[in-house]
This record gives structure tokens, C-alpha cells and sequence, in this order.
């Protein structure tokens, strides 16, 4: 089968011009006008600073935004080379921007900056996100470095983040990628990643996954895992504070939780040969300096998230009881009485739930996009009672507590084993 | 003269002897006759019978036998596995239809054997009365069909919507999430009714009629109910768009009169 062509003819010709390049730092947006000025100064200020004699190249990768991002892009240039130490003028560095072909979302923008990549011979890559607002041009070093010089293929990002923010991380998505894979990776969809070209190539070659989530909010844990579970090398570097449009856990939650969790399903299935041996978790190598930061504090609404669960049981028990066993559901009705303050959401019955959630969307047993969606509530009711429990804790007091969450997941292990092969 | 001829007629006497023959036709014609009948016509109709039974029977064990070959051969050519990659499997999963495509398959081969040697079997008994009953079969057989497809498929998407509207109704917090889903659950199944009951041609006049009542209705109550809750923001909403066609209409007033 021909290979789609997903480069429009200015772009072709751009890179016709360029010929090779030894580094490519892709930023997808859309509408980000006011927050990807910095970003660019930034990545602009990584590569001159930490790579001065590296062919390098931004590529903005657009879906189609209608404010002044594109006209941003070409225009920002590092203001004056001495804020950054630099003695001389850099170099101005080769920028592509072009919109993106495929079904709107990250992951067709990040297609085609591995398109690029490939046909430029990029040997080192980095995404970063384009509302960032704590980015920093040693960003650049940290995700580019291990991948030139310690010949890794695949740089995770390690942020301090709010322990209110990436709860769906917190909550499932690294401790699940975690107990699956045995690999910790603390920011599995942490959305800034280096990776080399030739892992770039790799994701090219899995046409199948453009039409599905993936091309959406599911290309960061796409990416992570296919790393991971392909066997390619994996590090994290030490990032430092990630500050950007920070969400509350109860709002704008239903479409991209059923997309990243669509996306970590679909890859537990199409990789259950590998992980069905693995047992426990390992360390990943971490890059960076560690240093602690102020965080913006983050509200979260709890009546509306615990009314959110109460609704859900009261409504969707009829859905769940299709795929969750009677003691499972049973128990999540439980908390139904507890009142407010005492509400809380036991690890072990989370944990549970989530697998039961992952064997039924393996097993078929409803509409996968129902059966994802339907699980909002019960991730709204565990998140409630995560920050009830967390309320007057310290960030390292949180961290323990996702670790021992972790670790109830590495142990249920069996557990899910037994429910995926009945 | 007149002459008178006068016609006498003897007078036949019945004796005991006599009567015996009289009353040996009238059981020939009330009671013998019928049963030999009967029984000219069980002796006719006992092997039809029988051929009907044994051609029920036949279809039975022969649409067992296909269906089990049928079953065999698609797990074998991993038939349910495509079923499952192409969406199929989650189309019937969607109306709660939980089987392997393979069995159902199997199922509707084993059903229309049989039907058809029921119907064959029906034939046997008598072709002057069955025969109109077997060509009206086969002639709303296709109508049939297609309102049982019409109903399966309505099922299938009145189930799936509901859940839709459910969980969506739950995600946004909608109190009333469940009374909505239901609605649109009875909703979609009285329209799947109405035009499968339209293709067999029953009572087309009063389904059509009772269903735009019904929907006329629901309809109407929805507007009263909006204009009654929204009575306010419906005339701010006129206010402010009558105001500013009249400021429209004096511009374009103005402008006229310079010109």
C-alpha cells in the first residue's frame, strides 16, 4: 500500500531547501497566540544556547488556528542574545509552521512532525506544548541530551505539579502504565517528550492508529507506551515546575478521559502478550537536577464532584452491573452514605474497578465509548475522596500516597490476570 | 252428457318386512355414509398428515445438522474474531445481544429451514385450502422480514441512544438523566413500531394518525413548557430583536430620504 502523504508541497519544499537537520523541537497549537511567543523564545533559546553548533528546527504544527498563532511563531526571534549569556548573535534557527492533515488533535499535529523528522534525518526530537508557561530553554537540553549523548530513545518528562493537577495521571494512567509495563514512568502523558529519529520513524510505520484516539488527547500515552513496550530506552528528565491552563479535575473531564483511557485500553490489549509475564516495576533513569518550586494553588469544586458520584450510582448502576461483579458494585454503593467529610474511596476497591473497566472494554462487553464514559462518576467520586484524604498534606506526603496506590496496583496484578484470561 | 272419469288409487299397506329397508337407507345416508366418509378421508388425510410430520421432523434434524455445519465452519474460518474487528460484534453488543455472530448466523439458517418445511409439510395436508394460505405466506413473507429487520434495527438504536443519552445526561449532572433516557428510549421504539406495523399494512391510517398525535404532542408540551418556564427570556429575546429591526428600518428610513 502507497504511503499516505500527509506533507503539503510548500513544506516539501522547505525541506527540500533544509536537506538534513541534527535537531527538530515540534510545537503543536491551536489558538495559543498569547501563551506560544514564550514558548518559542524559549525553545529558540535551548537550542542556541545548549547546541550551538547542531543543525536544529522548530516546527509548528497548526490546527488551524484562527487567532495570531502562526503570525507568532514567524515572527518571535530571541530578543537580545545576552539575556541568555550568549556573547554573539545566534544563528537565526530554520522554523517550518504548517498545518496539520488528519482528524483535528495533538496527535495528527505530532504526525507530521514526525514526517518531518524522517525526512529530514532528524537523529534527536522534542515536542513541547504550546501553553506552557514555565518552559525554560534548558527544557531543551534536558529532553534533547540523553537522546545524543546517552543514546536514549524516549525522554519522559519529571514535572512538580499541584498535588490537585493530572489526576487522571495520579489516578490511574501511571499506576496502570506502571503495573502493566513494570516501568515507572512518572508523567506517562505528561505531553513534553524527547525521543530519537529513529523512534520517530517507528511511529510513523503504525498507520493504523491516525484514525482513532490516538490522533487526539491519546498520542501522549500512545507514545510512552509503544516506547516502553517495544523495548526502546527509556529516561525521565527533571523538568521542574509545570505551570500551564491548569484545569479543576471536575470540569471539561468526559471527552478526554474517554480519549486517554480509550487510547491506554486499546494499547493493554494490543500488548497483553508482553506485559502478561511482567511482575513488580523498576526504576527509569532521571535526568536533572532536582530542586523544589511554589505552585499555583488549584480550586476544586468537591460537593459537585461527590454529587457527580452520588448521580452516577444512583443512574448508571444499571450499565455497570453488565461487567462489574456484584461485591464490586456493592461496595461503590457503600460510600454512597458517607457524608461529605468522610467520604472516601478505598485504594483497593479503586484499583479493582479500574480493572474490572479494562477487562469489560477488552471483552466487548458494551459500546467501548459508553463503557469508558460511564466510568466519569466513579473517577470523580475517587478523585473527591483523594483530595479530602490529601487536603492539609505536604507534596512528598501525596507522592507516598501515590506511591502505595501504585503498589496496590502492582499487587492486584494477579487480580486482573485472573479476570482477562476468564 | 258429461262424462266423469274417476282414478282410483290403491292404497299401499307397509308391512314389518318392508319398513326394514327404509330404515337401513336412512342410517346409510345419516351415519354410514358420513363415517365412510370420514374415514375415506382420514385414510386420505392420515398420510398427509404424517408426510407433514415427517417433513417437520426432516427440517428440524436437517436445519440442526446445517446450522451445526454452518456454526463450525465460520468459528473455524475465525468468523466471530472478523465480526468483532469490523464493529459487528459491538453493533449487536449495543442491543444488549451478547451471542457469538457465528451462532446467531447459524440460528437464523436453522429457523428458516425449518419454517420452510413447516410450511412445505402444511402444503402436503390439502393444496386447495393450504395453497392460498402458502401463497399469502410467501407473499408477506418480505413484508415480514422487513419489519422484523425494521424492529430489530430500531431496538438495536433505541437501546443505544438511550444509553447515550444516559451517561451523557449523568456526565453533565442533568437530574432528571434517567426520566430523559427512558423518554428517548420509548420514543424511538413507538416510531420503530409505527413503520414496522406500516409495512405489514396494519391499521396504517390509525398508526400514523396516533403517532403524529403522540409526537404533535410531546412536541406541543415542550413549547408550552418552554414558553411557560422561558416566558421571560422569550421577550427580552423579541424586545431586543423587534428594537433593533425598527432602528434597522429607521436607518434605512433616513438613508431613503437622503437619497
Amino acid at each position: 500500500m502507497a504511503k499516505e502523504n500527509i506533507l503539503n508541497s510548500a513544506v516539501l519544499k522547505q525541506i527540500e531547501r533544509i536537506k538534513e537537520t541534527d535537531i527538530l523541537i515540534g510545537i503543536p497549537s491551536y489558538n495559543n497566540a498569547h501563551t506560544i511567543g514564550h514558548v518559542i523564545r524559549a525553545v529558540n533559546a535551548g537550542l542556541v544556547k545548549y547546541f550551538p553548533d547542531r543543525r536544529s528546527l522548530i516546527v509548528n504544527s497548526d490546527g488551524g488556528s484562527r487567532d495570531e498563532t502562526t503570525a507568532v511563531v514567524n515572527q518571535t526571534e530571541i530578543e537580545d542574545p545576552r539575556l541568555i549569556m550568549l556573547s554573539h548573535r545566534p544563528n537565526p534557527i530554520h522554523k517550518i509552521v504548517t498545518p496539520y492533515h488528519g482528524l483535528p488533535g495533538k496527535g495528527s499535529a505530532f504526525r507530521t512532525i514526525f514526517q518531518i523528522a524522517e525526512n529530514l534525518h532528524a537523529k534527536a526530537c522534542a515536542v513541547v506544548d504550546s501553553d506552557l508557561r514555565s518552559i525554560t530553554p534548558e527544557w531543551i537540553e534536558l529532553l534533547i541530551k540523553p537522546i545524543l549523548l546517552e543514546k536514549f530513545d524516549y525522554v519522559a518528562p519529571f514535572y512538580l505539579r499541584h498535588k490537585y493537577d493530572g489526576t487522571i495521571t495520579n489516578s490511574i494512567i501511571y499506576p496502570l502504565t506502571r503495573a502493566l509495563y513494570g516501568k515507572r514512568i512518572r508523567q506517562p502523558i505528561g505531553g513534553d517528550f524527547g525521543f530519537s529519529g529513529e523512534l520517530a520513524s517507528h511511529y510513523l510505520t503504525k498507520d493504523e492508529v491516525w484514525g482513532t484516539d490516538v490522533a487526539r488527547y491519546g498520542i501522549d500515552i500512545w507514545m510512552t507506551t509503544t516506547a516502553i513496550a517495544e523495548g526502546y530506552r527509556v529516561c525521565q528528565s527533571f523538568l521542574g515546575a509545570k505551570i500551564h491552563d491548569a484545569k479543576d479535575p471536575g470540569s471539561d473531564l468526559s471527552a478526554m478521559l474517554a480519549q486517554v483511557l480509550g487510547a491506554v485500553f486499546n494499547l493493554a490489549e494490543a500488548h497483553q502478550n508482553i506485559w502478561f509475564s511482567i511482575r513488580g516495576s523498576e526504576p527509569t533513569p532521571i535526568f536533572g537536577f532536582r530542586f523544589e518550586v511554589g505552585l499555583e494553588p488549584i480550586n476544586v469544586n468537591l460537593d459537585r464532584m461527590i454529587n457527580a458520584y452520588r448521580q452516577g450510582i444512583a443512574d448508571l448502576s444499571s450499565v455497570w452491573k453488565k461487567f462489574l461483579p456484584p461485591d464490586i458494585l456493592g461496595n461503590l454503593k457503600k460510600l454512597v452514605g458517607s457524608n461529605g467529610a468522610n467520604f472516601c474511596f478505598p485504594d483497593t476497591l479503586w484499583v479493582k474497578t479500574v480493572f474490572e473497566f479494562l477487562v469489560a472494554h477488552y471483552k466487548n462487553k458494551m459500546d467501548r465509548g459508553h463503557l469508558i464514559k460511564s466510568m466519569a462518576p466513579l473517577y470523580l467520586g475517587r478523585i473527591a475522596s483523594f483530595v479530602i484524604e490529601t487536603y492539609n498534606s505536604t507534596a512528598a506526603e501525596v507522592e507516598n500516597k501515590i506511591e502505595l496506590l501504585c503498589l496496590e496496583y502492582e499487587n492486584l496484578k494477579p487480580y486482573l490476570l485472573e479476570r482477562w484470561r476468564n | 252428457m258429461q262424462t266423469v272419469d274417476l282414478l282410483v288409487v290403491p292404497v299401499q299397506k307397509h308391512s314389518l318386512q318392508e319398513e326394514v329397508p327404509i330404515m337401513r337407507d336412512f342410517f346409510e345416508v345419516a351415519v354410514f355414509t358420513p363415517i365412510r366418509c370420514l374415514y375415506e378421508e382420514l385414510v386420505l388425510f392420515i398420510p398427509k398428515l404424517l408426510g407433514m410430520a415427517v417433513l417437520i421432523f426432516l427440517g428440524l434434524f436437517l436445519g440442526w445438522i446445517v446450522a451445526q455445519f454452518v456454526r463450525r465452519s465460520l468459528v473455524a474460518m475465525k468468523f466471530d474474531k472478523l465480526c468483532s474487528q469490523v464493529g459487528i460484534t459491538t453493533f449487536l453488543e449495543k442491543g444488549s445481544i451478547h451471542k457469538p455472530t457465528s451462532e446467531l448466523l447459524a440460528s437464523c439458517i436453522y429457523w428458516l429451514i425449518v419454517i420452510s418445511f413447516f410450511m412445505i409439510g402444511l402444503r402436503t395436508l390439502d393444496e386447495s385450502v393450504t395453497s392460498g394460505v402458502f401463497s399469502r405466506f410467501f407473499y408477506f413473507l418480505p413484508n415480514l422480514i422487513i419489519a422484523l429487520f425494521i424492529s430489530i434495527i430500531g431496538f438495536i438504536i433505541s437501546k443505544f441512544i438511550a444509553r447515550s443519552v444516559l451517561i451523557g445526561a449523568v456526565n453533565a449532572q442533568i437530574r432528571s438523566a434517567k426520566l430523559l433516557s427512558i423518554g428517548v428510549d420509548v420514543l424511538i421504539l413507538i416510531f420503530t413500531l409505527s413503520l414496522a406495523l406500516e409495512q405489514l399494512g396494519i391499521a396504517q391510517n390509525t398508526i400514523v394518525a396516533a403517532f403524529s398525535i403522540l409526537f404533535g404532542g410531546i412536541v406541543l408540551a415542550l413549547a408550552i413548557a418552554f414558553g411557560l418556564g422561558g416566558r421571560q427570556l422569550a421577550r427580552d429575546f423579541l424586545e431586543q430583536h423587534l428594537s433593533r429591526r425598527r432602528q434597522k428600518e429607521r436607518e434605512e428610513e433616513n438613508q431613503f430620504s437622503h437619497l
